[in-house]
């Protein structure tokens, strides 16, 4: 996912232009003339020097000629390549807004089960390994060390599971 | 994927459905009690030392969870968010500022009050060479050139501690809103700074202090409590040295989310009367340097909801940001 | 002796085995960090003895610290940010066949700091705790300050990608309630955001799930790296422990100093162990390819400096770090209220805590060898499981030292974030710097101002404070300034 450095130093000044704005709409303080927009406009002031001397530099080292404005390090088409990374944020957003409903102990074996099974295509092994890693997560996290992690679904059964 | 999805909706049907049928003897699972601090902290003390109380009296583990991000934010409003099914308890601290300072939406009616149980009044600390000699002249110094002296907050400007000494300073004429604070991480980095001169006054507990105090950096001037403490005789209160009669500090309670069911509210608070004349968690409370001070429900209740509207007022009146 | 005698007890000793085995497992697996190990044990300690409790976090701190190192060399994903300053140092060496003498170094010096920091722990508490109470917000300031020039020694390559990626670490650490004023800034809102970044998810998403993209991005050819010839794991080692003594003694020196500093910890002595080391060296342009220097005095750093933090944490109840914190909440849970007192008070026991330290970081040899003949088995395990069971201990690892599931979220935005930076050149060592310091050089320059109504030279004002703001600045304007009068002084000649 490598990108030319010329947008990559475009992004970064847009960035550094954004937080300069943002920083502004914040009051400064009651008895001096800073306040909490001060170092984030520095820091913004600083992404945009950067940003410019990321494409100054870029500009000069080969004269603005561009081959190509992203590429992968992968032998597959680009969205070939890029599905893999896709399927694991979308795992773990299936994560974020099931685990509350649902619960740690259906959640987690569900997305570490796609997860596995996505890369290593062993149903068997990989539902074992799921379960067995979810149960062992919950085991030393929840009884152990006492991380309250979500019953979602389960939450009746809270009580007779907890030991 | 649309298998998840299927599976993810049947289940917001069925969580829908399944409370009505457990609700029949609370409680019959573990109970969660968030502590808005970070684990090892001082109200996450307090909270485990009731927490293993409470499990005690009713058979279920109490759970501690902390959240502490945000000074307090996210934890307190973790608790008025919760479902009042009896099973997220939260412990609620000087609360007030939140709203006035624009920081999260946060009222005393969000909250069903169970008891109050710990207060820890506020001293004022100055360094060991400062001419200051008892919180008179402290007081007189301040109200006659305010701009001239710094106060650390401890915390963020508008917690128990600042909000304290403000309103001690207010209620004797002082000017506060032209006295500088300044914000910090927590009461010991604040008492630090005093000692290596960056500040003028700390208002914090005295257990907070009594290490530099011992050291022989700093001095108590006045605590802000109906009686000295047991553990520094010497340090006057605030009644004694001016005549206010002001009880200013910082405090702990139990809450719950707003409308929990009043048989579940009943039996709390009995067991919170119960464990604050336990001699064992009276004990543990006060080795460990917490005050004890005990409120019911009802009283409590309007506590807390005195105190929101005066903090309120006085937020306003320091005024931390330019308002333009 | 009586000290001893409460030490050496089954119960002690069985708890520190425990605690040992605690911190050297989560610190060496990916997505946990030795920060959530020492908040997890609170709970436990509250139902210890005091001995037990506190020799037990003390060994967890210990032992955590050293094995953040482990996964960092062989997976390229440090297990504490203590560990980001050299992670791409020692993964390097793995690469090249040298994880055994990377490990290994790691592990005698991780020991040779703990025990240097452990020995002026028990002997100069009290008189070294005085420094602490020079330090105000001034001289945070400009130690923060010198702290941040460290991030362009941790990033090898461009300059500017390099500040950039500091300038992401400054911007994570803005979001939220702004600690000076209490407003909320870049919040946009929403009351998830008030709490701000935690620091922890923004590591492991940086480090460890953006290791998991690069990973799915090509599956098939990721042949891990072989681990070399780890029977010989000290053979090569004490050669160059002797080699670079004053090194690793600096580096000692440096972590103690840095922790003994409150608000300073772990994480900035390793930076700055690292970057001072590289400055000192004879051929600074090979630091960043996998040069066993680099590593040497930065994992003394990281070790001693705990040893540094529990010196204002028992005499005066000041946290050095996020770690010393938890320590001093377990101290009062215990009834050893920190104090300059404590030592007359309750002196056997603090000495007993600080014996069970000095023995833990003794400790750390054996066990770490064992950890690391244990933990290189990773690297056999196949990839398309093991990253799998990264992604789930990243997203525990996340939710536990935040106990929000919108922590899961930030680690997931961090993991993008992480991914793209290093895909486009932006080191990420830099960033975890930012994210550590834009807090402290923030809230003391406004405090500061606060302080002095806006007078700017408030901070000239103080001797210790002068002294470090001239170095800063040295360091900062003597380089090119000296580049400059070689360039110029070559046109002179030229012409």
């Amino acid at each position: 996912m490598k990108f030319d450095d010329s947008i990559n130093g475009l992004l970064i000044i847009c960035l550094g232009g954004a937080v300069i704005f943002l920083a502004q709409q914040l009051p400064t303080l009651q008895f001096i003339d800073y306040g909490p927009g001060f170092m984030p406009t520095l820091i913004g002031i600083l992404l945009v020097i950067c940003g410019l001397s990321v494409l100054a530099k870029r500009i000069a080292l080969n004269e603005g000629k561009v081959s190509t404005w992203l590429r992968i390090d992968s032998d597959q088409s680009l969205s070939r390549a890029l599905l893999p990374i896709g399927f694991v944020i979308i795992a773990i957003l299936f994560y974020i807004f099931t685990v509350n409903v649902l619960g740690f102990l259906i959640t987690m074996p569900v997305t570490l089960f796609s997860l596995l099974f996505y890369f290593n295509r062993r149903p068997g092994r990989d539902i074992a390994i799921a379960v067995i890693g979810s149960v062992a997560f919950h085991s030393f996290f929840y009884q152990l060390m006492s991380v309250q992690l979500p019953w979602g679904l389960l939450t009746p059964f809270a009580g007779v599971l907890t030991w | 994927m649309r298998k998840v999805i299927n599976l993810a909706a049947s289940a917001l049907l069925v969580t829908g459905l399944v409370p009505s049928i457990a609700e029949a003897q609370w409680p019959e699972r573990p109970v969660n009690i968030v502590v808005p601090s970070g684990a090892g902290g001082g109200t996450d003390q307090t909270g485990r030392m009731l927490a293993e109380h409470l499990q005690e009296r009713f058979g279920q583990p109490f759970n501690v969870i902390n959240q502490g991000q945000g000074g307090g934010v996210v934890g307190i409003s973790s608790i008025k968010n919760a479902a009042p099914d009896g099973y997220t308890l939260g412990i609620l601290y000087n609360f007030a500022h939140y709203a006035p300072m624009g920081q999260a939406e946060i009222d005393a009616a969000d909250f069903t009050p169970l008891a109050q149980f710990n207060f820890d009044p506020a001293g004022f600390q100055v360094r060991e060479d400062s001419p200051w000699e008892d919180i008179h002249q402290a007081l007189e110094a301040i109200k006659q050139s305010p701009g001239d002296y710094v106060i650390a907050c401890g915390g963020g400007c508008g917690g128990s501690w600042p909000m304290a000494v403000a309103t001690m300073m207010d209620s004797y004429g002082v000017d506060v809103s032209k006295v500088r604070f300044v914000s910090g991480k927590g009461a010991a980095a604040a008492l630090q700074d005093l000692a290596a001169g960056g500040v003028d006054v700390v208002p914090s507990s005295l257990p907070e202090a009594a290490p530099l105090i011992q050291a022989g950096r700093i001095k108590a001037l006045v605590v802000m409590g109906e009686d000295r403490l047991e553990t520094f005789p010497e340090v006057p209160t605030l009644n004694e040295a001016t005549d206010m009669d002001l009880q200013l500090g910082a405090w702990r309670g139990l809450v719950a989310p707003k409308g929990l069911p009043d048989d579940i509210a009943e039996r709390l608070e009995n067991a919170m009367q119960e464990i604050v004349h336990d001699d064992q968690w009276r004990q543990q409370m006060t080795d460990r340097g917490f005050g004890i001070q005990w409120r019911n429900a009802e009283a409590f209740s309007d506590f807390i909801a005195d105190e929101q509207s005066s903090v309120r007022k006085l937020i306003d009146t320091i005024g931390l940001v330019k308002n333009d | 002796m009586d000290a001893l005698a409460l030490l050496l007890t089954p119960t002690t000793l069985g708890v520190m085995l425990a605690c040992a085995l605690y911190g050297l497992v989560i610190g060496a697996i990916p997505g946990f960090s030795a920060a959530m190990a020492v908040a997890l044990m609170v709970p436990v300690s509250y139902f210890l003895d005091p001995v037990p409790a506190l020799a037990g976090v003390v060994t967890l701190c210990a032992m955590g610290i050293f094995s953040g190192d482990i996964p960092g060399a062989l997976l390229r994903i440090p297990g504490t940010p203590a560990s980001a300053a050299y992670v791409d140092e020692s993964y390097r060496m793995t690469q090249q066949g040298q994880a055994g003498l990377a490990l290994g170094t790691g592990l005698i010096c991780s020991s040779l700091g703990g025990i240097f920091g452990s020995i002026v722990l028990i002997f100069a508490a009290p008189s070294l705790g005085n420094l602490a109470l020079q330090f105000s917000s001034i001289e945070y300031f400009w130690l923060a300050c010198l702290g941040l020039t460290a991030a362009i020694a941790v990033s090898h390559g461009s300059p500017a990608k390099g500040l950039v990626s500091l300038s992401l670490g400054l911007l994570i650490a803005m979001v939220g309630l702004d600690p000076v004023s209490g407003q909320p800034r870049f919040t946009f809102g929403t009351e998830y955001l008030s709490g701000g970044l935690g620091f922890i998810p923004v590591l492991i998403g940086l480090f460890a799930l953006s290791e998991v993209f690069r990973f799915a991005l090509s599956p098939g050819n990721g042949k891990p790296p072989s681990v070399g010839k780890l029977h010989g794991l000290f053979r090569g080692v004490l050669t160059e422990v002797k080699r670079m003594g004053f090194q690793i003694l600096q580096g000692c020196g440096i972590g103690t100093l840095i922790g003994a500093i409150p608000g300073a910890g772990a994480d900035i002595a390793s930076y700055i162990a690292y970057a001072s080391t590289k400055k000192q060296s004879r051929h600074p342009e090979k630091f960043g390819t996998g040069i066993v220097d680099g590593v040497a005095s930065a994992s003394a750093a990281n070790n001693a400096s705990i040893g540094g933090a529990l010196v204002p944490a028992t005499v005066f109840g000041i946290p050095g770090d996020s770690l010393t914190a938890v320590i001093i909440g377990v101290l009062y849970m215990k009834g050893l209220n920190p104090g300059p007192t404590v030592f007359l008070t309750q002196g056997e026991l603090i000495t007993a805590v600080f014996l069970a330290f000095l023995m833990a970081n003794i400790l750390i040899v054996p066990f770490g060898y064992l950890a690391i003949r244990v933990f290189r088995h990773i690297l056999a395990v196949p990839r398309t499981i093991l990253m799998p069971l990264i992604v789930a201990a990243c997203i525990i690892g996340s939710f536990a030292v935040e106990n929000t599931v919108f922590a899961v979220m930030t680690m997931l935005c961090a993991g993008i974030l992480g991914f793209f930076m290093e895909e486009n050149g932006f080191p990420l060592a830099p960033a975890i710097l930012g994210v550590v310091l834009a807090p402290v050089v923030e809230d003391n320059f406004l405090n500061t101002l606060v302080k002095s109504n806006g007078d700017l030279l408030i901070f000239f004002s103080r001797p210790i404070a002068l002294g470090l703001a001239i170095i800063t600045i040295a360091i900062w304007l003597v380089p090119p300034l000296i580049a400059l009068l070689r360039r110029s002084a070559s046109k002179v000649r030229s012409t």
